[in-house]
């Protein structure tokens, strides 16, 4: 790529997008340029943090070996997705290794130019910030999902079993006819009572069960329920 | 006819009339196999799919041989 192209490459990107011009091109005429094959490594888990990487096309994916020697998957990384940041700010090693997943071109800097372009230009490493504070929005959303989707259709399931043993039809729905309290649902699911409370409450919120007036847990839209247990 | 068929419960029409399953199947309902299919009425199951209780009865009542339906009632 010429000047030219990263430039125009650069300022695409939501980390130099709308930032001073002489800023994006002074950076696109710094920047190391490196091309990857399909299944090429960027860098690998553990290697010395030194360089922050922008996507210029392409796509990576960010692979993570865990200790007993599984890999998950982070996330994919596309056109102007920062790569290497966080470590090189925390200076720990890369956490993971970005694998080409198509032909990809990256653009790098070393840590050292990086924090000296940051300096002179505090609106660019507010960027970085605003970057990574997006990526732990993220990341806080998929933890939320590992934390409560899951474990929400653990509880939906149980219900309509007990519901499918025992329940008997009302005026308003499916009744489950004995007194089953927040802690045995717990037990059942394997999860804790303050999940189960939360849980309940917010399908009690969301019309889908009663629970309040007594002891009873009526499902009143139990097409709803079912649909909850089975959800991918 | 169809007014009875609407308030049935889906399972018990299930097992009595097997020939309505492909007809709950032909409107993607997943009635057949539910554990819930005990408690609904044919009327609430079509509201659930937003289909009409009527087309759908209708739909039932024909693939159900009128002579078992007549000895039930």
């Amino acid at each position: 790529m010429d000047i030219e192209a990263r430039t125009a490459v650069l300022s695409r990107s939501p980390f130099f997008r709308e930032l001073d011009p002489d800023l994006v091109a002074l950076s696109a005429r710094e920047a190391q340029e490196r091309k990857l094959a399909k299944q090429e490594s960027l860098f690998q888990q553990g290697d010395d943090a030194t360089h922050h990487y922008v996507v210029a096309w392409g796509r990576l994916r960010l692979d993570q070996a865990t200790p007993d020697g599984k890999n998950i998957v982070l996330r994919f990384m596309g056109p102007g997705d920062l790569v290497g940041s966080v470590a090189v700010f925390r200076g720990m090693p890369y956490p993971a290794t970005p694998v080409a997943v198509e032909e990809t071109s990256v653009l790098s800097w070393s840590a050292v130019r990086m924090m000296a372009l940051m300096q002179e230009n505090p609106p660019l490493a507010m960027r970085a910030m605003g970057m990574m504070g997006g990526r732990i929005e993220e990341l806080q959303a998929r933890l939320q999902e590992i934390a409560t989707q899951q474990v929400e259709r653990r509880i939906a399931a149980t219900i309509l079993r007990l519901a499918g043993q025992s329940g008997r039809r009302t005026a308003e729905g499916v009744e489950i006819p004995f007194a089953l309290s927040r802690q045995d649902l717990a037990e059942m699911t394997g999860t804790t009572l303050h999940t189960v409370s939360r849980t309940l409450s917010a399908w009690i919120e969301e019309g889908l069960l009663e629970g309040r007036r007594s002891s009873h847990l009526v499902i009143l839209r139990p097409h709803r329920l079912v649909e909850i247990a089975e959800q991918a | 006819m169809l007014d009875d068929l609407k308030f049935m419960n889906v399972s018990d029409l299930m097992q009595g009339w097997p020939e309505t399953v492909p007809v709950f199947v032909k409107h993607r309902m997943a009635c057949p196999g539910c554990v819930m299919a005990p408690f609904m009425t044919v009327r609430e199951a079509a509201a659930e799919y937003g289909l009409s209780a009527d087309g759908l009865a209708r739909d039932l009542a024909q693939a159900m041989p009128r002579e078992r339906w007549e000895d039930r009632v």
